[in-house]
């Protein structure tokens, strides 16, 4: 049995060969050498400059013009962002992604970490590890089903007339509880957080089980020798351990919050009336139903920027206390 | 060593501009004797049917020359027309979207070819209210100008209606909004929910659109999709009044704001609801139903009906066979193509009297040539095709009507703000 702190000195001593050794080889390199490895790097620049940085800069540009997407682009200077500012729409936009994030990343990651130490700390040990992979696999299911699959499944349960919600519900004799869930516009977004919940539980339970996969069970088995119930262990080894997994998924599922479109696409394009536009939903709206490409171009810039922020302040955050990326920050 | 990071520059922007250019040639610069047709409409409907039958005209009379037809969706036509108009490798006829907002901003831009010789000098008769669909003017607005494109059938918005649920409950067909109000209220004290509404789609602002043009008149109507003086607004507030009258009086379920266009079609086409106010554009799936006699009448009182002539063939500025398409365009308007459109349903704008071999066909290309001359009323357009984008504003405020989420009065207010902002200046 490998003594508590075996894996983490492991982790720690590559890591530090990896910074020892990786300048004195670079120092070893001549120019010709080094030059030798830009090639590799020509794909990914060329593809990077052709779908990423070009197109960015050409929004960067449309959005300082009043472009309609066909004709000449004209020069309005910040007009769109001015215009942008006093949008009631815009701003609505980002109070619904508030709730997308909780949606998306909060709720996911709280009901992942939990869904994850369940299986791996009870369901594993007690009814072998096939039962708990087959129930992670199901809770990543919707994950690889396609979102407008997904969407127009929830789109049916969620119908008011014959949904299966509704149905059942008055089947138990609850008819009192049927809602039209997608059409009121006080119900919407919770119904939209709720597939969104369903979508993202299986990522983050997949993400979360391989960070436990690493954790020494000998911690566990220490904890539990002095007597600390599931709970303590919980909190004092599985949430402590599973840090770093859990800033990257809070970050990861926090940008994807950020630009969510299609499941708005699918499930409500926004309604009723405007209580579930997004963002990227309202920049979409304005690039192909109302032709003001270049007013599209700046909610998207300002979407870009917005995302960038939240990124590398959560990045920031996560280097900060994570020891798991204290390692890589040299 | 500081060479390097400027020669992969170089080998990036050289590599970017032969990515760029050969992205943008597009090729060849098209081959004389093919004819490439995009249109979106799917296999079962009667547009398509019409069309094939059109090209298989084609083949025969052109022979030598190949037809490559592609089938696009309507939402690619729609998101991408621009770009697929401004390509080099655009078709030579293409299906487009008729209104301000789309065929409109592309016959402003130049990428349209203007058929108004053409239609001139060989001939075609356009002369009807239904072609007006394909008339721009020089600021893209919609009825007036130069010929872009060219319609081959139509499409008006009515009431269908149950035979036999009518006969049932006893209630007689109405010919009166008073005698309309109260076949509502007859179905309503029944329990029987009496309109199929999907307000989570078009029907919602259709029906709005069908309330307001009951207080509208031609000037009010020109003012409105014309930008011909200023809109009736209090003419919509009547419509947006009765329409949150008619979901207080249960004619209209609440659901309905979460049910899109299909699902209220479905329910009446399976015989839940009594009445469905919606297009013609129905008529296929409506016939092909056998549970119920089913008929339809144009909406009581209204001189006006939301009513068109039907999407465009344009032919693209970039086009490499002009004159094969202008071919094509012109069979697409002969008898046995417009008679073979009525056979399955369709509503044709050039057929012959009484060559539809259906009720339903007879039954709407009649009305529809009834609607044409105005005798029995007048085409209406569409309530969101003046402004770029109104559509979204209706469907939001219809849905917060019904849903009960804001007055008659602020619905009104904020179609009028977004048709004000959207509107040409000048």
């Amino acid at each position: 049995m490998s003594s508590t702190d075996t894996a983490p000195s492991r982790t720690a001593s590559a890591g530090t060969a990896m910074r020892t050794t990786a300048p004195r080889r670079a120092r070893e390199g001549t120019s010709e050498r080094r030059a030798g490895y830009w090639w590799y790097v020509l794909p990914g620049a060329i593809g990077f400059l052709a779908v990423v940085a070009v197109p960015f800069g050409m929004n960067l540009w449309y959005s300082l013009t009043s472009f309609r997407g066909v004709g000449d682009p004209v020069f309005i200077g910040f007009d769109n962002y001015r215009r942008l500012l006093g949008d009631p729409l815009f701003w609505a936009s980002f109070r619904h992604s508030v709730a997308f994030i909780v949606a998306m990343a909060i709720l996911p990651t709280a009901i992942g970490v939990v869904v994850a130490a369940v299986l791996f700390n009870y369901i594993s040990p007690k009814f072998g590890t096939k039962v708990a992979s087959v129930l992670r696999a199901t809770y990543y299911l919707p994950q690889i089903l396609p979102i407008a699959v997904a969407g127009v499944l929830w789109k049916w349960m969620y119908q008011p007339q014959y949904g299966i919600i509704n149905t059942t519900l008055r089947d138990l004799g609850l008819g009192g509880l049927a809602q039209n869930w997608l059409g009121d516009s006080d119900l919407a977004v919770y119904a939209v957080m709720n597939v969104l919940v369903w979508l993202q539980v299986g990522y983050t339970v997949v993400v979360f089980m391989a960070g436990l996969s690493r954790v020494d069970p000998a911690l566990y088995e220490a904890a539990e020798l002095d007597g600390a119930t599931w709970l303590q262990q919980f909190r004092a080894i599985t949430l402590n351990q599973l840090r770093p997994e859990i800033a990257v998924v809070l970050i990861t599922t926090s940008v994807a919050a950020l630009k969510v479109f299609a499941p708005i696409f699918v499930l409500t394009r926004g309604g009723p009336g405007t209580s579930t536009i997004v963002p990227a939903y309202f920049s979409f709206a304005n690039f192909f139903t109302t032709n003001k490409v270049g007013y599209g171009a700046a909610v998207a810039s300002v979407l870009a920027l917005m995302i960038s922020v939240v990124a590398v302040a959560l990045l920031r955050y996560q280097t900060r206390n994570s020891e798991g990326f204290e390692d890589g920050r040299g | 060593m500081r060479k390097h990071p400027l020669r992969l520059a170089t080998a990036v922007a050289a590599a970017l501009a032969l990515v760029t250019t050969g992205c943008s040639s597009g090729g060849d610069s098209g081959d004389p004797d093919t004819l490439k047709v995009w249109w979106w409409e799917t296999d079962d409907s009667a547009l398509s049917a019409a069309w094939k039958e059109a090209v298989s005209i084609f083949e025969r009379e052109h022979p030598g020359v190949t037809v490559e037809q592609e089938l696009k969706t309507y939402e690619q036509v729609q998101q991408s027309g621009r770009l697929i108009l401004d390509s080099d490798d655009t078709p030579d006829v293409l299906e487009y979207l008729k209104g301000n907002a789309t065929a409109g901003v592309v016959a402003e831009a130049g990428l349209l070819t203007d058929l108004t010789d053409v239609a001139e000098t060989r001939g075609w008769k356009l002369d009807n209210t239904a072609q007006d669909v394909g008339l721009y003017d020089d600021n893209g607005l919609m009825g007036s100008g130069k010929r872009y494109g060219i319609t081959n059938y139509g499409e008006y918005v009515g009431v269908w209606y149950n035979q036999d649920l009518f006969a049932r409950n006893n209630v007689p067909v109405p010919t009166t909004p008073a005698e309309f109000e109260g076949a509502l209220k007859t179905f309503a004290d029944k329990g029987i929910t009496p309109l199929a509404l999907g307000s989570a789609d078009y029907p919602g602002p259709h029906l709005l659109y069908t309330l307001a043009l009951a207080h509208m008149d031609q000037r009010s109507l020109a003012a409105y999709q014309r930008f011909e003086g200023e809109p009736d607004w209090s003419a919509w507030e009547k419509a947006a009044t009765t329409m949150r009258e008619w979901v207080e009086r249960k004619y209209i379920s609440t659901d309905s704001t979460g049910i899109p266009a299909q699902d209220a079609g479905n329910a009446f086409i399976a015989g839940q609801y009594p009445m469905f106010v919606s297009g013609t554009w129905w008529s296929g799936q409506i016939a092909e139903q056998p549970t119920f006699q089913v008929g339809q009448f144009l909406f009581p009182g209204n001189e006006l009906h939301p009513g068109s002539g039907g999407n465009l063939w344009v032919v693209p500025a970039k086009a490499k066979n002009k004159d094969l398409a202008y071919d094509f365009l012109e069979i697409t308007q002969r008898p046995e193509v417009q008679n073979s459109l009525a056979k399955k349903g369709g509503v044709p704008v050039a057929a012959e009297p009484g060559s539809a071999s259906s009720a339903m066909g007879l039954l709407v290309g009649d009305r529809f040539t009834e609607l044409l001359s105005g005798d029995g009323g007048g085409l209406a357009w569409y309530p969101d095709w003046p402004v770029a984008g109104l559509n979204d504003v209706l469907l939001a405020n219809t849905t917060d009507l019904v849903g009960g989420d804001a007055s008659p009065r602020q619905v009104v207010e904020a179609i009028k703000a977004a048709y004000d902002a959207g509107k040409p200046s000048a």
